[in-house]
């Protein structure tokens, strides 16, 4: 797994527009992140750096003085997509047909928007775009992932962007290639994860005080980590699990300001097919110990703290899991550190029920009584 | 396996979607308005969404589960309703004043209002007290023709104090009229707002506050609804909050118009904005069941509201846009006006590819099609008289779209060869290139006239083209002829 898979995964945190596009402090982290796991053994398992391309800010001199000096550029980008279009054309020249692998990995980070007049499509602004003068240069993940799939190039396409979707007028879309349609491409898989909703903006901070990072990214990594494990199969992160998971742990890592906000929207958005046995492992869940490595990971626990009220202290307290089935008992103290994997869970004590769940993420402390 | 158990539950706002979620995370079921769930005992969580908020709760699921009311969600409106996030009884109390008074009165028949107010925090002791502005700066009213009715900001009745408002009634023949704005970067954007006879359009919009930029009146998000003549604003009108629901919603993507609304938005007597916004909801019904290759014929459902809206507002571009969808065209009708709603101007241009006549080249609404500006519901533009209005940037992306569009797939070997030929054959792994340098593309070239206009002889391309450069395809068909010359 992984040796004929490919990524690209861009970061862009500096832009020659700097009045309207402020610089970005989360996507080179962020890129560098996924960029580790995808070709990590125990993630991804691109093999890098020839099928797994990284494209970062920090990777050309900066300040840029003119527009035309700002890089990474729209077609910088695009022509790692070119390069994969050519070995497809190699392998159908050799009578392989026009594929090029198993899985491509897409990985945006930076500013971003959505077309007005197709808000179905999400684009990354690129090094020398300008909102002031209308210049919008930029790629569109969603097209270019969408691209690759009808084109049948690989059998499985995920997409990740973390970045704005805010609605922006922009008549002149980069839509460069012809369209491409494989035979039974629609039957091939894909997995579309954008860190904001139409019209919403991503957000990034530094949840340690130093590293900044995205939200959605935050939520995505921890998940890919082994936090999104699949509680069918607790071996493996599969496309289900990681939606389930992204949907329900990203309001847990949103800068603590937001969480409150009753206007700012808490989900992430997720594009994923469910057919009959359709799901997909996305990756094995990175192993802890030797033992694990050869038997494959367990289903990860995570710590929950409970408060109990003075009251309640003392007293014997149940937590059962989802199917109420019996998971530890307890004698409550005022705080209480207990261990679960994720799900939700009830607590039971002198007549009252506190239902609270795990779910991989930081959370806010259960309070009893 | 235990028994199942069953509730229902209902939210309080009809369009709010329910999820329940299992204790894995993942989604058993869902349901618009209200849903009865069936589920085995066991803890889940229920989601609400309504238009771009999301609440969430666990509920300890067991035999003997009482139904669930999911209470209403606090969205942001510029409309200063109850429940609702931006709001101030003394905004409720200038909109109620405003209804009854009369600014102006150049006409007669019709009415026009717009409130227009900043709302910084409920708590009094947080709002901005400093650099208050006027809300009605820039905003003006004026007739196709180009004359003004009204500056708002001379006209416009107000209150300076923190939390300001602003408000303006006129009395006008029922006709098209345009809101303009002129905002503090240069541009004069501007919408349609259309004066039906015995009815009154009101405009309520919230200040918009930039970076860079000095406050002004955000369009972009403005609520609109139209009410009978000398109708006072009711804050608790479930019909108002029903409006703005399906208004955020549509942004949202909704495509199911609960069975409440569609009740609602198919009487004869509905709300005229509620029978428009739910139209064009039952619209996106069919075309996203067509996407999916399912089938869904409620054309009928939409011909109903026409009719209905016929009878009560007359012409009407919305109306006569949405009721091309139905098969209902009125042929006489000509859109000299850009409808109020995007959605509608999305179907009138859709429409043109069959009928470019429906947008004259050089028409107006020909000449906004490529200064559309901003996103949300309405169709706002930059005023194409404006001398610093933008050329015509589509052009290149036409000549783009054009040639890839005349491109074709490369020939592949048949499935059979590959499949003796891939186990002799290594895939090829060519790495990336490792220079950092980007390469450049090609510039664009020359459009091959004779090439395009055999391009735009199939349907498809042509559907193609004008949703993919938002241009009316007399006006692409214009620019063919010019380059021909």
């Amino acid at each position: 797994m992984g040796k004929d898979d490919w990524a690209i995964v861009v970061g862009i945190q500096s832009y020659f527009d700097a009045g309207s596009l402020g610089a970005l402090s989360g996507p080179e982290n962020d890129a560098n992140d996924f960029y580790k796991w995808v070709t990590s053994p125990d993630g991804g398992a691109v093999p890098a750096p020839a099928q797994a391309k990284l494209i970062l800010s920090s990777q050309f001199t900066q300040p840029f003085q003119k527009p035309e000096d700002a890089q990474p550029t729209a077609d910088a980008i695009v022509s790692a997509f070119n390069h994969l279009k050519e070995v497809a054309n190699e392998n159908a020249e050799n009578g392989l047909g026009l594929t090029v692998g198993d899985r491509l990995y897409i990985f945006f980070a930076g500013h971003g928007f959505a077309p007005s007049y197709d808000d179905k499509l999400t684009a990354l602004l690129t090094a020398e775009a300008s909102v002031a003068n209308s210049k919008l240069q930029h790629v569109i993940g969603s097209y270019m992932a969408d691209w690759f799939w009808r084109a049948a190039y690989f059998k499985q396409v995920l997409l990740f962007m973390d970045c704005c979707r805010s609605i922006l007028p922009c008549t002149q879309l980069f839509q460069p290639y012809q369209d491409e349609r494989g035979q039974d491409y629609d039957l091939l898989s894909k997995f579309y994860a954008f860190g904001a909703r139409i019209g919403q903006e991503s957000r990034e901070w530094a949840p340690d005080g130093k590293t900044y990072h995205g939200v959605f990214t935050l939520t995505l990594m921890n998940g890919l980590r082994g936090a999104a494990y699949d509680p069918k199969q607790p071996k493996n992160i599969t496309a289900e699990s990681l939606r389930d998971y992204l949907y329900n742990d990203f309001k847990n890592f949103m800068v603590p300001s937001d969480r409150e906000r009753t206007d700012r929207r808490k989900d992430p958005e997720i594009q994923y097919e469910q057919r009959p046995n359709a799901n997909f492992v996305v990756a094995p869940v990175p192993p802890k110990t030797l033992v694990e490595r050869v038997i494959g990971a367990r289903a990860k626990e995570f710590k929950r703290t409970i408060n109990a009220a003075p009251q309640l202290v003392g007293k014997k307290a149940e937590i059962q899991d989802w199917h109420f089935d019996k998971v530890t008992e307890i004698t409550l103290q005022p705080k209480n550190d207990v261990d679960l994997p994720r799900g939700t869970f009830v607590l039971i004590t002198d007549n009252a029920e506190v239902p609270f769940e795990v779910t991989g993420g930081p959370l806010e402390d259960v309070n009893v009584g | 396996m235990s028994d199942k158990v069953a509730f229902n539950v209902t939210a309080k706002d009809p369009t709010s979607e329910i999820f329940l979620i299992d204790g894995d995370f993942h989604l058993v079921d869902r349901g618009i308005g209200s849903k009865k769930f069936e589920v085995p005992p066991g803890i889940y969580k229920i989601k609400q969404r309504a238009a771009n908020i999301t609440s969430e709760k666990l509920y300890v699921v067991r035999a003997g589960m009482k139904d669930i009311e999911l209470e209403h969600v606090l969205f942001a409106s510029p409309m200063p309703l109850n429940d609702t996030v931006k709001t101030h009884e003394y905004h409720q109390a200038a909109a109620r004043d405003a209804c009854g008074r009369v600014d102006d009165a150049p006409g007669a028949g019709s009415a026009i209002l717009v409130v227009v107010r900043d709302w910084t925090s409920s708590d009094h002791t947080k709002v901005r007290t400093e650099n208050i502005p006027d809300p009605s700066q820039g905003l003006r009213l004026r007739d196709f023709a180009g004359n003004e009715i009204a500056d708002l900001e001379k006209r416009a009745q107000k209150n300076l104090g923190p939390e300001p408002c602003a408000t303006y009634r006129v009395l006008v023949n029922p006709g098209n009229y345009r809101l303009t704005l002129d905002r503090p970067d240069g541009t004069r954007v501007e919408q349609t707002i259309i004066a039906s006879n015995g009815w009154e359009t009101q405009v309520f919009l919230l200040l918009e506050h930039a970076k860079g930029h000095a406050p002004c009146a955000d369009l972009v998000h403005g609520a609109i609804t139209m009410v009978p003549h000398d109708s006072i604003f009711n804050p608790s009108s479930e019909d108002l909050r029903a409006e703005e629901l399906v208004r955020l919603s549509l942004a949202e993507g909704l495509t199911v118009l609960p069975e409440a609304l569609r009740n609602r938005a198919m009487n004869p007597n509905a709300s005229p904005m509620l029978a428009l916004l739910g139209a064009h909801v039952i619209i996106r019904e069919a075309r996203n069941a067509k996407e999916k290759n399912a089938a869904i014929d409620n054309t009928g459902e939409v011909k109903t509201i026409v009719q209905n809206l016929r009878a009560m507002l007359g012409d009407h571009p919305d109306v006569e846009a949405i009721a091309i969808r139905a098969g209902a065209r009125n042929d006489k009708y000509v859109f000299t006006t850009p409808p109020m709603l995007r959605e509608s101007w999305a179907s009138l241009l859709r429409a043109s590819v069959e009928i470019p006549e429906l947008i004259p080249a050089q028409s107006f609404c020909a000449r906004i099609a490529d200064r559309i500006w901003g996103d949300g519901p309405w169709t706002l533009w930059a005023d194409p008289d404006q001398a610093a209005a933008p050329g015509p940037v589509w052009h290149s992306s036409a000549t783009m779209l054009l040639q890839n569009l005349s491109a074709a797939r490369p020939a592949e070997a048949p499935k059979e060869s590959n499949f003796v030929k891939q186990f002799f054959t290594k895939r090829s792994r060519r790495a990336f290139p490792s220079g950092r340098e980007a390469t450049r593309g090609a510039a664009t070239t020359k459009v091959d006239v004779q090439q395009a206009r055999d391009l735009l002889r199939d349907p498809n391309k042509r559907k193609e083209v004008v949703r993919r450069l938002g241009i009316p395809i007399s006006s692409v068909n214009e620019w063919l002829n010019k380059l021909e010359e």
